[in-house]
C-alpha cells in the first residue's frame, strides 16, 4: 500500500500532461474574447471610431436600474422553470428508457431526443406558429378538443407568455438530459438494486438510496451547465417573443443584444455581461457548496 | 495552486497583449499591380428569391463587362445585416461593398464607415436620383449610401371588400377605423368574428414600431426630431397620447383587430392577409408580391393607398442601397459597381421582378408598371418620404414607444395619459444619456 | 422476482404522451415540408397536405447549393468533434485520477469560461481568428467550437470517470500497468457510454450552431447548414415548406449519428465488472 502511494505522488505531475491539450485550446481560443468583453465594459464605444473611458459608469448606473433588475429576476425564473423541467422529465424518461422491460428502446430513445436535432431559431419559429392565436396548431386542437371555448393569446398575454417560452425552451433542450442521464444510469451497479431489494426498499427508496447517488455526479453536472446556459439563453425567445409582451419575457440577454448590436452601445452592453457572467459564478458556487454539503 | 492562478493569469495577459496588439497592425494585403482586382461585397440580396437569382445576373454581367475585376460576394439575411457589418468593422475586415438602409444608416453613419460618395458622381448623376431617395441617403450632406431600390409602406387593402361596403380608399386616420370597423364581420354566421378590418403588429420590433412612428405623425407628435441643435422628442405631449389612444383602442375599443396583436408581427399579419382574415395592412411594395405567391387568387384585388393622415402623413423613407468602405482600395471599382447595378436598365428589371420602386428619375419614368392601381398608394408614399431621425440611439427610442403601445393595450384599465409621458421622461433620459 | 418481470405499464403510458408531445411538433414539420407555399398559409391549417409533394426538397436540394452547405458542416463538425472528444478525455481523466496543485483552478478555469455571454464575443472571436489567419478556413470553425465544446466536454467526462471506481485504477496498476494504460484499456472502455453521450453532445450542439458561423465566415463557399436554414426566413415572410424540409434533411445526419452511438450506451458497461 505504501508503495502504491508514493507511487500515485510521482505520477501525479502526469495530470498536467493530461491536461495540457484543454488548456492550450481554451487559453488560445477563449480568454482574449472574455477579457475583451470585460475590457469594453470601461468605455463608452461603439467599437469602431468612439472610445471614451468612463470607468465603473455603467457599473454602477445599471445597479440602480429597476429595468435591469426586472429583468434578472426574469431571467431568473426562465432559468429555474426550464432546469427544473428539463430535470424532472430527463430523470423520468432516462429511467424509463433504461427499463429493460420496455420493448422497441432504440426507437422511443430516437423519438425523445428528436428535439434536439433541430437548430434553435427554426424551433423558436416553429413554436411561434404553433402558438398563434388565429391560425396556430395549439388553439386549433384545443379547440377541436373542446378544451378551450375561445382562442388563448398565448404569446401575447403577460400571464402566459413567459410560460409558453419556458415549455419551447424545456421541449427543446431535455432530450440532453434524457442522453446524459441514461449514460449514467448504465454505471449504476445492478447488484446495489439488488442488494436494496434484499434490504426491502421499495421503488421510491431504490431510486433515492441507489440511483440518485450513482448518477449524483452527472446529474449535478448536468443541472450546472444547463443553469448556465439558461441563464445566457437568447436565441428561443427572441424567436418566440422579442422580449415582450411589454417586458414578460425579457431576459437579460435580450437586453445585452439589443444595447450592443442594435443600440451601438457596447459597453453598455458588456458591462450587462459582465454582471451576468459574475451571477452565474456566484450560482456555480452556490452549486457547488450545496453538492459538497450533500456529500456527492 | 497560486502559481497555477498565477501562470494561468500570466498566459491571459500574455494572450490579451498579442491579439490587442496583432490585430492592429494587421498585414496589409498585397495588392498585385496587374491582374484582376478583387471587389468584396456584402449584400441581403443573394439569400431571397426572387432576388436572388436576378442579382446573381447581374453579379455575373458586371464580371463579363469588367474582367480586371472579379466580385466575392457574401450573402446575409436582413435581420442578421447589421450584426455581420457591426462585427467586420470593429476587426478591421469590412468588405469593399456592403449593404445600407434607411434603419441602419444612422448607425453605420456613426461608425464612420461609409464613404461620402458626391465626389464620384457627376451632377447629373447626382439630380437623377429621386429627391426623397437623395436626402434619405444623406447624412450631413454626404451622399453615403447609394440606393439602389426602395420599397415605402402604404396601406394597402382589399378593394374587393371595400367595393362590397361601398366604402372609398381611406385617406384619413378616421376613414381608415371607420372602414376597419365595416370590414370586421362574422362572415360565417357562427357568431364569431372571423374577418377583422385592420392587421396590427403589435410586436416590439422594428417593423411594429415603425409602423406605430406614422400614426403618431400623423397626428402630429414627433418620437424624435432635431432642433436648434439638439434632439428632442414630442413624446408625451396630448398630440402623442391621442396618438397612442387611436392606436390601442383599434385593438380594445374598437376590436377591428384579430386577436393575438402583440405576437403577430410582420409575418403572421402577411399570413393573416393571404388567408383572407384582414382587410388592410400597412406594408411595404414587396410584400405585395409574396403574398400573391401564398395566395395567388388575391391578384387584382388588392389596392394601395398612401398611409392615412392625421393633421399630416408620414412615410418613413424606404431605401435599400449600398455603402463604400472608406478604407477600401478599390473605391473607384467599388463605385463602378454600385452604379452598374443602379442603372437604368438594371434598376427596371430588378424593381419589376421584386415590386419595388426605383430611385432614379429616370427609371421610374420609363417603369410602366408603377402606373397599375395597385402601385398607386406607393408611389405616393415614395415621393413624400421623409428621413426618420437618423441619431444612432434611434432604435432605443422606438423600443420605448413599442414597450408603451403594447403595455397599454395589455392594460386598457391604465391612465394613457401617464404612461405617455413616462414613455416621454424615458425617451428623454436617453437623449441625455447620449449627449 | 416475478413481479419484476411484469410489463411496466405505468411508464409505458408515460413514455408513449412524452413520445406525442414530442411527436406532434416534429410531425407538423414533415407535414408543412409536404405541402405547397399557398397551402402552408391556409386558416385553418389543413391537417394533412392536399397534394403532397417533395417539391420543397427539390428546391432545398437544388436551389439552396445545399450541398456545400453539407459539405462544410460535416468537416468542420466531425473534426471538432473527433479534437474536442481527445482532447476533453484526457482532461477529464487527468483531473480525475491525478491530485496536482492547481486542479481545482483548472476545472474552475474551464467553467468559467463558459459563463460569460457569447453574443458580446462574437467580435473578439472574429479578431482572434483573423490574427491566426483563419478567417473563411474550415479550421477556424474547428477551433472556435472546440472552444465552446471542450469545456462541458471535460466536465462530463469527469464526471463520468467519477462513477468509476478508483480501485480499478489500484487494480491495474497492481498488475503492472501504467497510468496510460490503465487509461486506454481500463478506464476508457468502460466509460464509453459516458464517451458516447459527450460525442453526441458535442457532434449536435455544433451542428446547430448559428450565430458565430454566419458571422465568422466571409464568403457564401463557407456556409454551414443552419446558416442555409436561417436564410429562409426572408426579410416579409417565411419560406415555411422549405425551412422545415431544410431542417428535416440537416437532421438527418444527427439521427444517423444518434443511432450510431446509442449503442454504445450500453456496450461498454456491464453491471457485474464494477462490482467491487
Amino acid at each position: 500500500m505504501i508503495k502504491n502511494t508514493t507511487d500515485r505522488l510521482r505520477q501525479n505531475s502526469l495530470g498536467y500532461i493530461f491536461i495540457f491539450p484543454a488548456l492550450f485550446v481554451l487559453v488560445a481560443m477563449i480568454v482574449y474574447p472574455m477579457l475583451y468583453g470585460i475590457g469594453i465594459s470601461f468605455f463608452d464605444t461603439n467599437l469602431v471610431n468612439k472610445w471614451k473611458f468612463i470607468g465603473l459608469k455603467y457599473y454602477v448606473r445599471l445597479l440602480t436600474d429597476e429595468n435591469f433588475g426586472r429583468s434578472i429576476v426574469k431571467t431568473l425564473i426562465f432559468t429555474f422553470g426550464t432546469v427544473a423541467g428539463r430535470t424532472f422529465l430527463g430523470l423520468l424518461f432516462a429511467t424509463i428508457l433504461v427499463d429493460k422491460r420496455i420493448p422497441f428502446k432504440p426507437l422511443f430513445r430516437s423519438i425523445i431526443v428528436l428535439p434536439w436535432f433541430f437548430p434553435d431559431v427554426v424551433i423558436g419559429l416553429l413554436w411561434k406558429w404553433l402558438y398563434n392565436t388565429n391560425y396556430g396548431l395549439i388553439n386549433h386542437l384545443l379547440l377541436g378538443l373542446n378544451m378551450i371555448k375561445a382562442p388563448v393569446e398565448w404569446l401575447s398575454n403577460s400571464s402566459t407568455a413567459m410560460g409558453a417560452v419556458i415549455l419551447v425552451s424545456i421541449w427543446k433542450g431535455f432530450s440532453f438530459m434524457v442522453v446524459m442521464l441514461m449514460a449514467a444510469l448504465q454505471t449504476v451497479s445492478q447488484d446495489l438494486y439488488e442488494a436494496a431489494e434484499i434490504d426491502g426498499c421499495g421503488r421510491i427508496g431504490k431510486f433515492l438510496h441507489v440511483t440518485l447517488p450513482g448518477i449524483a455526479p452527472v446529474l449535478s453536472t448536468t443541472v450546472m451547465l444547463e443553469s448556465m446556459w439558461s441563464f445566457k439563453h437568447f436565441t428561443l425567445i427572441w424567436n418566440l417573443t422579442y422580449g415582450g409582451p411589454v417586458d414578460a419575457t425579457n431576459v437579460v440577454s435580450i437586453d445585452i443584444y439589443k444595447t450592443g448590436f442594435q443600440y451601438m452601445r457596447f459597453g453598455e452592453s458588456a458591462t450587462r455581461a459582465v454582471y451576468v457572467f459574475i451571477i452565474v459564478i456566484v450560482i456555480s458556487l452556490l452549486q457547488r457548496k450545496f453538492k459538497n454539503s450533500k456529500g456527492y | 495552486m497560486k502559481k497555477f492562478t498565477m501562470l494561468v493569469s500570466l498566459f491571459c495577459v500574455c494572450a490579451f497583449l498579442a491579439f490587442g496588439a496583432g490585430s492592429k497592425e494587421t498585414p496589409q494585403q498585397v495588392v498585385k499591380e496587374a491582374g484582376p482586382i478583387t471587389l468584396t461585397i456584402l449584400t441581403t440580396a443573394t439569400t431571397q428569391n426572387p432576388e436572388g437569382p436576378l442579382a446573381q445576373e447581374f453579379f455575373d454581367e458586371f464580371m463579363r463587362l469588367n474582367p480586371e475585376i472579379k466580385l466575392e460576394v457574401t450573402g446575409v439575411p436582413m435581420n442578421q445585416a447589421l450584426t455581420k457589418i457591426t462585427t467586420l468593422a470593429a476587426a478591421g475586415s469590412l468588405p469593399d461593398v456592403f449593404v445600407n438602409t434607411e434603419n441602419i444608416i444612422g448607425q453605420l453613419y456613426d461608425m464612420g464607415i461609409c464613404e461620402d460618395l458626391t465626389p464620384y458622381m457627376t451632377k447629373a448623376e447626382l439630380e437623377n436620383i429621386t429627391e426623397s431617395v437623395r436626402i434619405g441617403s444623406t447624412m450631413e450632406n454626404k451622399l453615403v449610401l447609394y440606393p439602389w431600390y426602395s420599397g415605402p409602406n402604404a396601406l394597402i387593402f382589399r378593394k374587393d371588400w371595400l367595393e362590397e361596403k361601398g366604402i372609398s380608399a381611406p385617406k384619413t386616420l378616421e376613414e381608415m377605423r371607420l372602414a376597419a370597423k365595416a370590414l370586421t364581420a362574422d362572415t360565417n354566421k357562427d357568431s364569431l368574428v372571423d374577418r377583422w378590418g385592420f392587421g396590427m403588429i403589435g410586436t416590439n420590433d422594428d417593423s411594429g414600431q415603425t409602423r406605430f412612428v406614422m400614426i403618431l405623425r400623423g397626428f402630429g407628435a414627433k418620437e424624435l426630431y432635431f432642433q436648434d441643435g439638439t434632439w428632442k422628442t414630442d413624446i408625451g405631449s396630448p398630440a402623442s397620447v391621442e396618438a397612442f389612444k387611436y392606436f390601442t383602442n383599434l385593438k380594445n375599443v374598437d376590436n377591428v383587430v384579430p386577436a393575438g396583436a402583440l405576437e403577430n408581427s410582420f409575418n403572421e399579419n402577411v399570413n393573416l392577409l393571404a388567408a383572407e382574415q384582414i382587410g388592410m395592412l400597412i406594408a411595404g411594395s414587396n410584400s405585395v408580391g409574396k403574398i400573391f405567391s401564398a395566395n395567388p387568387g388575391l391578384k387584382g384585388k388588392i389596392g394601395s393607398v398612401i398611409v392615412p393622415s392625421g393633421v399630416t402623413s408620414y412615410t418613413p423613407s424606404s431605401i435599400l442601397g449600398w455603402s463604400v468602405n472608406p478604407s477600401s482600395k478599390h473605391k473607384e471599382a467599388a463605385v463602378k459597381f454600385v452604379k452598374f447595378v443602379s442603372s437604368k436598365k438594371n434598376a427596371i428589371k430588378w424593381v419589376e421582378v421584386t415590386g419595388r420602386i426605383p430611385c432614379t428619375n429616370d427609371a421610374i419614368s420609363d417603369s410602366e408598371y408603377l402606373n397599375t392601381p395597385l402601385f398607386e398608394g406607393f408611389v405616393a408614399g415614395f415621393k413624400a418620404m421623409e428621413q426618420a431621425p437618423n441619431a444612432p440611439y434611434y432604435a432605443e427610442v422606438k423600443n420605448v414607444l413599442g414597450r408603451t403601445y403594447q403595455k397599454l393595450i395589455l392594460n386598457p384599465a391604465l391612465d394613457a395619459t401617464k404612461e405617455v409621458q413616462a414613455a416621454g421622461r424615458e425617451i428623454q433620459k436617453i437623449i441625455d444619456n447620449n449627449k | 422476482m416475478k413481479k419484476h418481470d411484469a410489463f411496466p405499464i405505468g411508464s409505458f403510458i408515460i413514455l408513449l404522451v412524452g413520445c406525442l408531445m414530442v411527436l406532434v411538433p416534429v410531425l407538423w414539420m414533415v407535414i408543412t415540408s409536404l405541402k405547397s407555399v399557398p397551402e402552408t398559409f391556409e386558416i385553418p391549417p389543413s391537417l394533412i397536405p392536399h397534394a403532397p409533394s417533395l417539391a420543397a426538397y427539390r428546391t432545398v436540394l437544388k436551389d439552396y447549393s445545399f450541398g456545400v452547405f453539407f459539405k462544410n458542416s460535416v468537416i468542420i463538425v466531425v473534426a471538432s468533434t473527433f479534437l474536442t472528444l481527445f482532447v476533453a478525455t484526457f482532461a477529464g481523466f487527468g483531473v480525475s485520477r491525478f491530485e496536482f496543485k492547481g486542479k481545482a483552478g483548472f476545472l474552475g478555469f474551464v467553467l468559467v469560461t463558459q459563463m460569460f455571454p457569447s453574443v458580446i464575443m462574437l467580435i473578439p472571436y472574429f479578431r482572434i481568428l483573423k490574427t491566426y489567419q483563419l478567417i473563411n478556413t474550415h479550421l477556424g470553425l474547428v477551433l472556435v467550437y472546440m472552444s465552446f465544446q471542450v469545456p462541458l466536454c471535460t466536465w462530463l467526462m469527469h464526471s463520468y470517470f467519477e462513477t468509476i471506481p478508483k480501485d480499478l485504477d489500484d487494480a491495474a496498476s497492481i498488475d503492472g500497468l501504467g497510468k496510460f494504460r490503465t487509461f486506454s484499456r481500463i478506464i476508457l472502455p468502460l466509460s464509453l457510454p459516458g464517451l458516447a453521450s459527450t460525442a453526441i453532445y458535442a457532434f449536435i450542439n455544433s451542428w446547430n450552431e448559428f450565430q458565430f458561423a454566419l458571422v465568422l465566415t466571409t464568403t457564401d463557399l463557407m456556409k454551414t447548414v443552419p446558416i442555409g436554414i436561417g436564410q429562409m426566413i426572408e426579410d416579409t415572410k417565411i419560406n415555411w415548406n422549405e425551412m422545415m424540409a431544410a431542417s428535416l434533411l440537416g437532421s438527418i445526419p444527427l439521427i444517423i449519428i444518434f443511432l450510431f452511438f446509442q449503442k454504445y450506451f450500453f456496450a461498454g458497461l456491464t453491471a457485474g465488472s464494477v462490482k467491487q
